[in-house]
């Protein structure tokens, strides 16, 4: 448990398990460093290296919304389906910050992770 | 065809149940052309079987969903782009595409780093902005991508990923 509930991201982290007690890992990650602000994993996965690697995911595809001139475009989440996991990175906080969530796809879909998330955007901001 | 081009076709003709899309967007889609692709734009030494598989599999997401803003196979390792159809002008394309390839580069090694590859296998990848999605599907032949762009007035996310899936 690397959280402590005294700060923003740690109660958003307690309260996504509160929400999702069978989640796979889950984080709050500055986007600035790579580092998550509180973590959390119920399996072997580290979210701290998803941490640092999904930082890099959300930064390429800010680059390629730059090389498409979209405007009035912001990217809200990321949703990466594997075999039975779905790894979910929702953005928050004006995009400085990401929630990163893994669960298994027989268990939780993409709605449920979705409400989950959007529920601790206003904790975020 | 079938199921999912019903879905699709149901939807535009009942406008309660979704905003109608503007004029402008239904006549971007309706004009699309196949995009002729310039010689540095396709991938050298693609043979012309290649080519047109790549062709066909833009041809049936078309088919399946109209409304799309971009259709595009490119090849997993370099983001080249093999086959594509713009719904209006195409500007940034190539650049598109290299970034897609490499947020699937990126996700892989992320993967790696957490070592679930012997368990897991990257199937796709969905990106919500404000109005569009993003859908980046990886294709089992030749390590090939499937980018999809649409609008999210248009289709939702588990009508685009089904089209996609069935596709394959």
């Amino acid at each position: 448990m690397a959280y402590s509930t005294s700060t923003p991201a740690g109660q958003a982290v307690q309260n996504i398990l509160n929400d999702l007690p069978g989640l796979m890992a889950i984080a709050v990650v500055d986007i600035s460093s790579g580092m998550s602000l509180a973590s959390h994993s119920n399996s072997n996965i580290n979210p701290d290296t998803a941490a640092a690697y999904n930082t890099e995911v959300v930064k390429q595809k800010q680059k390629a919304m730059a090389a498409l001139k979209l405007q009035g475009e912001t990217m809200d989440d990321i949703l990466i389906t594997l075999t039975n996991q779905l790894h979910l990175i929702k953005l928050v906080g004006e995009g400085k910050k990401f929630i990163y969530l893994v669960v298994n796809s027989r268990e939780t879909n993409l709605a449920i992770a979705r409400e989950v998330l959007r529920a601790q955007v206003e904790l975020l901001k | 065809m079938g199921l999912f081009s019903n879905l699709s076709f149901r939807k535009r003709n009942q406008p309660e149940l979704a905003a109608e899309p503007t004029a402008e967007v239904v006549a971007a889609a309706d004009s699309a052309p196949l995009l002729e692709l310039p010689a540095p734009l396709a991938a050298p030494g693609l043979g012309d079987d290649m080519r047109a598989e790549a062709e066909e599999l833009v041809r049936r997401v078309v088919q399946e969903l109209p409304n799309f803003l971009t259709v595009a196979v490119m090849e997993a390792a370099s983001g080249k782009i093999l086959a594509g159809q713009w719904a209006g002008h195409s500007g940034g394309a190539v650049e598109m595409a290299a970034a897609n390839a490499e947020i699937v580069r990126q996700t892989r090694q992320c993967l790696d780093a957490l070592q679930l590859t012997t368990t897991e296998q990257l199937a796709d990848i969905l990106i919500t902005l404000r109005h569009q999605l993003h859908l980046l599907r990886v294709l089992p032949q030749a390590e090939w991508l499937l980018y999809l762009a649409v609008r999210t007035q248009d289709t939702n996310p588990a009508l685009a990923r089904a089209v996609l899936q069935m596709i394959d």
